[in-house]
C-alpha cells in the first residue's frame, strides 16, 4: 500500500483529501504546516507527496526546494489555488513533479495518483 | 701827434697822464718852494753871519783897542814894562787882523764909515799918540805923556770911537733884526704862495677830474641810457656821436654795432616774429576751431554719458522696480536734483524715488489719481518748471528767502501718450531751456527702455504663463527640435528626471537618451524607442512605457507628437506620464484578484470537493452531514469572505458612503458582547465603562463591524478560553475602546503588518483559525474615516489588547439631544454664508448641505446682516470683500459683535485677504483663506460647534428622515 504525505494547513481540504484517499486504500499522513511537512518527509518515506503551496512556516514551494536539496527524490505533486501558468511554472521550477490546481475535483485526484503510482494494491 | 693818437686811443693812457702831469707840476712846485725856503733861509743865515762877522769885529776891535788902551795903561803903571807894550803892539796886529777882516767884510756904507773911523782912531791912536806918549814916557816925561793925554784929546777920541763901534753894532744888531723880520716875512709869504699854489692845483684836479669823468661820463651815459632802452625792449639806434677813439669811443662803436645788430637782428626778428604772429594766430585759430570741437564733442560726451548711464542703469536690468530707481537716480545725479521720483501711469502705478519720503511718495501718488496733478503734463505733454518758495525741510541753515524749482517731465510713449511721469526738486537753481530741452530727450530715452520693460514683461507674462501652463501639467513635457536637442521642459519632467532645467535644456539629443536610458531599467529599448520615434521616420510606436529605476521608482509612460508649422516638421513634444500610480493599481488589482481567486479556490475546492463525493459515492449518513456541514459552513466562509472584499473594494475605491450620526456606543457594545457570550461559553466577557462621554459621530453599522471583528478576533486567537475585557475610557481629547484577551497573542515582529490586506500571522497555532486576512484592514479603514485609529499591543502567548479610539463628544448625550431638537427647530443647523461670489457660494452650500446643515446664502452686506439678526443662525461664513458699493465683511463682523445675543455665534471667514490676524481680533471663530477644501470649512464648523460650550443654542444634525 503507497505511503503518502498530505502537508495543506486547511482542515476541511486536508478532511476532502484524506477522506478520498483512504476510501482507495492509501495510507495518509497529514502535515498542517510546512515545517511539519518538511520534517516527516525527512523522517519517513513517501510514495508521494501532496503539498499545498500556500502554508505556514514553509511554503509548499520552499518545502520542495528543502527536499530537493536533501536529495530525496520523492515524486512530489503541487495542490495551489494559484491557478496561473507562472504558478504553475515556479513550482515545477522548484523540483515538483504534478501541479494539480484548485479547487480540484477529489475523483480526478485519485485519478492522477493512481496514474503516477499505479493501481493500488 | 702821435702822441695825441695815443692818448686818444686810452682812457687809462690818459688819465695816467694826467695824474703823472699832476704828480710832476706838484713836484716842482714843492721843489721850487723848498729851494726858495731853503736860499731865503740860506740868504739869511749868510747875512746873519756877515752881520754877526762884523759885530765880532767890531766888538774885536773894541776889545783889543781897549785892551791896548789897557795894556798901555799897564805899561804906564808898571814903569814901562816891556811886556805890557808887547801886548799892547799883539794887540796892534789883532786890531790890524780885523781891520783887514772888517775890510774884506764891508760892504755897506756903515762899514766904510766905520772902517775909516777905525783907520782914523788906529792912525790917532797908535800911529800918533802912542809913540809919542811912549817916547815921553820912555824920556820919563811923564807930564808931557799926561798932557798929550790932555791935550790931545786922546781920551775924547778914544770915547767916540767906541761911540762909533757901539753905533755900528747896534746898527749891526738893528740890521739883523731887520733881517729877521724880512726872513719871517718872506717865509710867511711863500708860505701863502704856497698853499695858494696848492689850492689852485687841487681846484685844477678837481675841474681836470670833472672834465675828465663828464667826458667819460656822458657818453657812459649815454650808452647806459641807450642800453637800458635798449633792455626794455625800445627800439634805439644809437649813433656813435663822440667820435672818440679811446675804450668808450670802441664801447661807443661796438655798441653802435650792437645796436645796429640788435636793430637788424630785430627787425629779422620781428618779421620773424610777425610770421610767428601769422602763423600763430593761424594756430590760434584753429586751436579755438578745435577747441569749439572739443567743447562740442565734450558736451556731447556729456550728454552721451548722461544718456550712457541711464542706458546703462535701465538695460543692466529687465526689472521695472531696478530700471525706475535707476532712472531716477541718475536723472537726479545729470539733473542736480535733490529729490526726484517716477510714477508710472500704469494700474500698479508702478514708482521709484530718490529723496523722497514714503508718504511723500503715497501723497504725489495720490494727487496723480485724485487731484489734477498732471493735469498740465496730459495738456501739452512737455515739461515744466515752477518755482516756490523753500519749504524747511530744504531750507537747511538758510535764514534767508530761497527757492526750490520742481520740474514736471512727461515720459511720452512711443504712441505720444503719457507713459509716466517724473519730478525733480533742486534747490536754489532754476532750470534754463536748454537743460529742460536736454531733460526732455533723455525723458525719450527712459520712454524707449521702459518700452522695453514692457514689451520684456508682456512677452515675459507670456512665456511665464506658457511656462506655467506647462509646470501646471502634471506631465513631464519635453520639447526637442528636429535634432534632438532640448528646447524646453517643464517642472514635473525635471522632477522625474531629477534634472535642472538650465542643464538640460540644449542638451543633444544622444546625452539625455543615454543619461535617461542610464536610470532606466528598460533602457536600451526605450533608446530604441526614442531613436526610431524621433530621429527615423516611423511613428508607428507611439508610445512606450518604460521602468524608472532612480531617482525613484516610477513607470512611465512616453508618447511623442510631432510639433508642425504651415506642414513643416520643426520639433517634436515628448510626454512623459507617470503612470506608476496606475501601474501599481492595476499591479494591486491583479494582485487583489489573485489573493481574491486563491482565498475564494479554498473553500470552494472544499464545497466542489465534497459534493463531488457525495455525488459520487455512496456515503453513510454520518459521513454525508458532516461533509454537508462543511459545505454549508464553507459556503458562509464564501459568503463573508465575499463581503469583506466588497467592503474592501468599497473603502479602497473610495466609495464607501457612512451615515454619520451621534450616538452613544453603549448600548451597541452591550448588545455584541451578549450575543457572543450566549455562543462562547468557554469565554467570560467583563464590560467596564469609565467615562460618561460615550457618544460617537458615526455610522453605527460600521462602527459595529468594527466592534464584531475585534470581538471575534478575540475570541477566535484564544482557542483556549479565557477573560476577554472591553473597556470605554477617556484619555485626553479622546474617547477609547479596548478589546482585551488572554490568547495565543501575536510575534513583535508581525505587529507592524497587522494591519494590512491579507496579512495573517504564521504561526503553527494559528492553522486552525480561519479568516480573510482582511478583517483588521477594514477595521483601520472604517476608524480612519471615523477621525480615530486602531492600535493593537500584544504579548506572545498572553494575549493581545486592541485598541479604537474616537473623538471625544462634550455636551451632548442621547436623552440631552432628544431635549435639544425638540425644543428647537427640529435639530438643523442653520448656517448663513455671505458671498458675493455666486459659484462659490454654490459650492460652500452643497458641501454644507451635505454635511446635513441648513444653509442660506447672501451675496449683499445688508441684506445678509438684516437676516443674520432676524434668523439668528448657528454659525456664520462670511466672505470680507463684498459687492463695492455696500459695506464689506470686517464691517457686519464689527456689527454683529456689538449685538448681544449674536456675539456667540460663531463666524468663519471665507477670504482670499491673508488677514487672519485682523479677522481673530475682531472675534471671528477661524479664517479660511481662499481657495480651500469646502470640506474643510463644514469639519470647522461641526468642530467649533461640538468644541462650544453646550448651551442650547448650537445643534447638532439630526438624523435623516
Amino acid at each position: 500500500m503507497a505511503n503518502i504525505l498530505l502537508a495543506e494547513d486547511e482542515e476541511v481540504l486536508r478532511m476532502l483529501v484524506v477522506d478520498t484517499l483512504e476510501d482507495e486504500g492509501y495510507t495518509i499522513d497529514e502535515a498542517c504546516d510546512g515545517e511539519e511537512a518538511y520534517e516527516l518527509i525527512k523522517k519517513n518515506s513517501y510514495d508521494l507527496i501532496l503539498i499545498d503551496y500556500m502554508m505556514p512556516i514553509y511554503s509548499g514551494l520552499e518545502v520542495i526546494e528543502l527536499v530537493r536539496k536533501e536529495n530525496i527524490q520523492t515524486k512530489i505533486m503541487m495542490l495551489s489555488a494559484k491557478s496561473q501558468t507562472s504558478d504553475q511554472q515556479k513550482a515545477l521550477d522548484a523540483g515538483a513533479d504534478y501541479y494539480m490546481s484548485k479547487p480540484f475535483s477529489p475523483l480526478q485526484l485519485v485519478d492522477r495518483i493512481e496514474e503516477i503510482l499505479g493501481e493500488p494494491k | 701827434m702821435n702822441l695825441n693818437k695815443y692818448l686818444k686811443t686810452s682812457l687809462a693812457k690818459r688819465f695816467s697822464l694826467v695824474t703823472i702831469a699832476i704828480v710832476i707840476i706838484f713836484s716842482v712846485f714843492i721843489t721850487v718852494f723848498l729851494i726858495y725856503q731853503n736860499r731865503i733861509t740860506v740868504h739869511y743865515e749868510q747875512l746873519n753871519e756877515q752881520l754877526e762877522e762884523k759885530e765880532k769885529l767890531a766888538n774885536d776891535l773894541r776889545y783889543s783897542f781897549n785892551l791896548a788902551i789897557s795894556e798901555m795903561r799897564a805899561y804906564y803903571a808898571f814903569n814901562g814894562e816891556e811886556s805890557y807894550f808887547e801886548n799892547v803892539l799883539e794887540e796892534k796886529k789883532n786890531v790890524e787882523n780885523n781891520m783887514h777882516a772888517l775890510e774884506e767884510a764891508a760892504d755897506s756904507e756903515n762899514d766904510e764909515v766905520l772902517l775909516q773911523e777905525t783907520q782914523e782912531f788906529y792912525n790917532y791912536y797908535f800911529n800918533d799918540v802912542l809913540p809919542k806918549a811912549k817916547a815921553y814916557y820912555d824920556a820919563g816925561q811923564y807930564d808931557e805923556v799926561t798932557r798929550i793925554a790932555v791935550t790931545q784929546n786922546a781920551s775924547t777920541v778914544i770915547r767916540t770911537y767906541q761911540n762909533t763901534l757901539k753905533n755900528y753894532t747896534d746898527g749891526l744888531q738893528e740890521q739883523l733884526n731887520i733881517q729877521q723880520d724880512e726872513l719871517t716875512k718872506r717865509i710867511f709869504y711863500s708860505q701863502i704862495i704856497f698853499v695858494i699854489v696848492f689850492i689852485i692845483i687841487l681846484s685844477s684836479m678837481v675841474i681836470f677830474t670833472r672834465v675828465v669823468l663828464r667826458k667819460i661820463g656822458e657818453p657812459l651815459n649815454k650808452l647806459t641810457i641807450a642800453a637800458g632802452e635798449i633792455a626794455d625792449g625800445q627800439s634805439v639806434l644809437f649813433t656813435d656821436t663822440t667820435n672818440r677813439s679811446d675804450e668808450l669811443g670802441l664801447l661807443s662803436k661796438a655798441f653802435e654795432k650792437m645796436s645796429r645788430s640788435i636793430q637788424d637782428k630785430e627787425q629779422y626778428l620781428s618779421t620773424q616774429n610777425e610770421e610767428l604772429l601769422a602763423h600763430q594766430d593761424e594756430l590760434q585759430a584753429q586751436r579755438n576751431d578745435l577747441e569749439n570741437a572739443l567743447q562740442t564733442t565734450k558736451s556731447r560726451e556729456l550728454d552721451l554719458k548722461k544718456r550712457n548711464d541711464l542706458i546703462n542703469g535701465i538695460s543692466n536690468t529687465l526689472d521695472k522696480k531696478e530700471v525706475l530707481s535707476s532712472i531716477v537716480k541718475t536723472m537726479c545725479d545729470v539733473i542736480g536734483a535733490d529729490k526726484g521720483i517716477i510714477v508710472v501711469l500704469n494700474r500698479a502705478r508702478e514708482h521709484a524715488s530718490f529723496g523722497v519720503s514714503e508718504q511723500g511718495i503715497k501723497q504725489f501718488i495720490r494727487y496723480i489719481d485724485e487731484a489734477d496733478l498732471i493735469g498740465r503734463l496730459m495738456e501739452t505733454k512737455r515739461p515744466y518748471p515752477i518755482i516756490r518758495e523753500s519749504n524747511i525741510g530744504e531750507k537747511g541753515y538758510h535764514t534767508e528767502l530761497s527757492y526750490t524749482y520742481d520740474l514736471y517731465l512727461p515720459v511720452l510713449a512711443p504712441s505720444g501718450s503719457i507713459e509716466a511721469v517724473m519730478m525733480f526738486s533742486r534747490y536754489h537753481q532754476a532750470f534754463n531751456d536748454g537743460e529742460i530741452a536736454e531733460y526732455e530727450s533723455l525723458s525719450k530715452q527712459i520712454a524707449i527702455s521702459l518700452d522695453k520693460i514692457n514689451l520684456f514683461e508682456q512677452s515675459e507674462e507670456e512665456r511665464l504663463l506658457t511656462q506655467d501652463i506647462l509646470d501646471t501639467i502634471q506631465e513631464g513635457i519635453q520639447l526637442i527640435d528636429v535634432t534632438g536637442t532640448v528646447i524646453q521642459v517643464n517642472h514635473k519632467l525635471c522632477d522625474m528626471l531629477n534634472c535642472h532645467p538650465p542643464t538640460f535644456i540644449q542638451q543633444p539629443f544622444e546625452r539625455w537618451v543615454t543619461d535617461l536610458a542610464g536610470s532606466v531599467e528598460n533602457g536600451a529599448e526605450l533608446k530604441r524607442f526614442f531613436k526610431t520615434t524621433l530621429m527615423g521616420h516611423n511613428t508607428d510606436q507611439a508610445s512606450f512605457i518604460y521602468y524608472q529605476h532612480s531617482p525613484v521608482q516610477r513607470v512611465v509612460q512616453v508618447y511623442c507628437e510631432p510639433l508642425t508649422r504651415s506642414g513643416e516638421k520643426f520639433g517634436t513634444v515628448i510626454v512623459h506620464r507617470d503612470i506608476t500610480k496606475e501601474h501599481e493599481v492595476d499591479q494591486m488589482k491583479s494582485e487583489f484578484v489573485s489573493t481574491v481567486s486563491h482565498e475564494l479556490r479554498t473553500p470552494l475546492a472544499s464545497v466542489l470537493g465534497f459534493t463531488e463525493l457525495m455525488l459520487n459515492k455512496e456515503l453513510k449518513p454520518e459521513r454525508q452531514k458532516k461533509y454537508l456541514t462543511t459545505i454549508y459552513q464553507e459556503a458562509k466562509r464564501l459568503t463573508s469572505l465575499i463581503n469583506d472584499f466588497l467592503d474592501v473594494q468599497r473603502m479602497e475605491a473610495g466609495k464607501q458612503t457612512y451615515n454619520k450620526k451621534y450616538d452613544d456606543i453603549l448600548p451597541l457594545l452591550s448588545e455584541l458582547i451578549e450575543s457572543y457570550e450566549l455562543n462562547h461559553p468557554s469565554h467570560k466577557f467583563h464590560f467596564k465603562v469609565e467615562t460618561e462621554h460615550t457618544v460617537v459621530l458615526g455610522d453605527k453599522d460600521k462602527i459595529a463591524q468594527v466592534f464584531t471583528n475585534l470581538i471575534s478576533n478575540a475570541v477566535k486567537y484564544s482557542p483556549s478560553g479565557g477573560d476577554i475585557e472591553i473597556t470605554v475610557y477617556e484619555e485626553g481629547e479622546i474617547l477609547k475602546i479596548a478589546v482585551k484577551d488572554e490568547g495565543l497573542g501575536i510575534p513583535a515582529e508581525a505587529l507592524d503588518q497587522l494591519f494590512t490586506k491579507f496579512f495573517r500571522v504564521d504561526n503553527s497555532d494559528r492553522r486552525k483559525i480561519g479568516g480573510t486576512g482582511l478583517g483588521l484592514s477594514i477595521v483601520k479603514k472604517i476608524m480612519e474615516d471615523h477621525n480615530g485609529e486602531v492600535s493593537v499591543q500584544s504579548e506572545l502567548k498572553e494575549g493581545s489588547t486592541f485598541t479604537v479610539t474616537f473623538p471625544l463628544v462634550i455636551g451632548i448625550n442621547e436623552s440631552k439631544r432628544e431635549h435639544d431638537s425638540s425644543q428647537n427647530r427640529n435639530g438643523e443647523v442653520n448656517v448663513i454664508i455671505v458671498e458675493d461670489d455666486q459659484s462659490l457660494a454654490d459650492l460652500l452650500k452643497t458641501e454644507l448641505e451635505e454635511s446635513q446643515f441648513h444653509v442660506k446664502v447672501f451675496g449683499e452686506g445688508e441684506v445678509a446682516l438684516s437676516a443674520i439678526k432676524a434668523d439668528r443662525p448657528d454659525a456664520i461664513v462670511m466672505d470680507i470683500m463684498l459687492e463695492e458699493n455696500g459695506i464689506n465683511g470686517w464691517e457686519i463682523i464689527k456689527q454683529l459683535k456689538a449685538i448681544e445675543e449674536l456675539q456667540s455665534v460663531p463666524i468663519f471667514i471665507s477670504s482670499a485677504l491673508d488677514e487672519k490676524e485682523k479677522g481673530l481680533a475682531l472675534g471671528a471663530n477661524d479664517y479660511l483663506i481662499k481657495p480651500y477644501q469646502p470640506s474643510m470649512l463644514s469639519k470647522l464648523i461641526l468642530q467649533t460647534l461640538l468644541k462650544k460650550d453646550w448651551s442650547g443654542q448650537i445643534l447638532i444634525p439630526s438624523e435623516e428622515g
